[in-house]
């Protein structure tokens, strides 16, 4: 794994959630852990996008569940 | 340019009783704090003709000067025939041709661009463009899908655009693409079926839109972005000589995402979602107008519109105002 990549989207989940800096890691649940709703988690692929200049398929967002599953698809596009 | 905004205030208070929600709920999803619901027998042709007599006082002509009217709603009055010909009438000009256009969210755009093309073959001169929605009367209902019901208002704007006269488009690009149909709709009315109205779809509340937001939150971020840097490329402009975006207003954080993602600063990213919400096939010459009042939108500024919305249908265009 990246750390890189890892480290900057756990940056850009707490600050699309508004959490606290420390709060977020790869492990974290976004609808359980980071009470984040659908969009929350939209808005953070589109952003994740931008960022590592990757299209993320919207059939993938039902597999986006935690932080490390962006990044596991994040890497997989990437090495296509 | 002119706009009208009916009169009754629809605040997140009072609509997060009706839905069961919190106020908190509906400002999370959508950034909106309010919008504006139609009175009870105003239409969108009557709305739109308030617009239209703005704009064409705003331009300087007189109502009879107006040689052809674009109207661009997904909430006509009826089935058919399309608003463009109530809103005509009202107006009392029934010797000019009007055009209905069904493109949503993105209609607006597909309207100015038409018109930008009419004024440039010099069939016509002087054109009116016009938008109007009321979406309230199929979200006033307790099983109103929630998450479309916070997002709607209703409001009309249109623009005057005269040979010779700004606004100039200097790029544009219109996009569809109906794989995305189903994603975004009111099902209500299906010539497919016998009979076409059934008692069990108005029972299953097919006059209610439906939508399924993250598919349509994630193509409208990808296509308005990629629209954007598009037509600013093809008019060999960059993003960094545009003074100001007029997105479509259709959801805050999609609208914040966007602008988030070309790395514009807030300030030239205009919105009035938060008072008026999505409005629409209005939503586009709406913000111009409040754009301008504000003092944000000037003459001879380089501006983007831009559009995305149910279809799918997306667009841009790129104007000196």
């Amino acid at each position: 794994m990246d750390k890189s990549i890892e480290n900057r989207v756990i940056e850009l989940v707490t600050q699309v959630l508004r959490r606290k800096e420390g709060e977020v890691t790869l492990q974290s649940r976004f609808v359980e852990d980071l009470e984040a709703n659908s969009l929350d988690v939209v808005e953070l692929t589109c952003l994740a996008e931008e960022e590592f200049g990757v299209r993320i398929a919207e059939a993938q967002l039902p597999s986006i569940r935690t932080v490390s599953d962006v990044v596991r698809v994040i890497n997989e596009l990437r090495q296509q | 340019m002119g706009a009208y905004l009916p009169k009754r205030v629809v605040t997140n208070t009072e609509l997060a009783k009706f839905l069961g929600v919190t106020e908190e709920w509906i400002l999370e999803r959508c950034g909106i704090h309010e919008r504006r619901y139609a009175a009870d027998g105003e239409g969108p042709a009557a709305m739109a003709s308030e617009a239209v007599r703005l704009a064409v006082a705003d331009a300087g002509w007189k109502l009879g000067e107006i040689d052809f009217i674009i109207f661009a709603t997904l909430s006509p009055e009826h089935f058919f025939p399309g608003s463009g010909v109530y809103l005509q009438n009202i107006l009392g000009l029934s010797h000019i041709p009007v055009m209905d256009v069904r493109n949503q969210c993105t209609g607006f755009l597909y309207g100015l661009i038409t018109a930008d093309a009419l004024i440039a073959s010099g069939k016509y001169c002087r054109i009116v463009v016009v938008g109007a929605e009321v979406h309230s009367h199929c979200l006033e209902v307790p099983e109103t899908n929630k998450e479309m019901a916070i997002l709607f208002g209703d409001a009309a704007g249109a623009v005057a655009l005269e040979v010779g006269n700004s606004p100039l488009i200097l790029s544009s690009s219109l996009h569809a693409d109906g794989s995305g149909a189903d994603y975004l709709k009111l099902e209500l009315f299906d010539s497919r079926r016998r009979p076409w109205v059934t008692p069990e779809a108005i029972k299953n509340r097919k006059q209610i839109p439906v939508m399924e937001g993250m598919r349509v939150f994630l193509r409208a971020v990808t296509e308005m972005t990629a629209t954007c840097k598009s037509v600013v490329a093809a008019a060999g402009k960059t993003l960094e000589e545009i003074d100001l975006v007029i997105p479509h207003q259709a959801n805050l954080r999609i609208t914040e995402t966007v602008r988030r993602r070309l790395h514009l600063p807030p300030e030239k990213f205009f919105s009035n979602i938060q008072t008026r919400g999505n409005t629409t096939a209005a939503s586009i010459p709406l913000a111009m107008v409040e754009a301008q009042q504000a003092g944000v939108l000037k003459r001879g500024q380089l501006v983007l519109l831009l559009a995305f919305g149910s279809g799918f249908t997306w667009g841009g265009a790129l104007i000196r105002f």
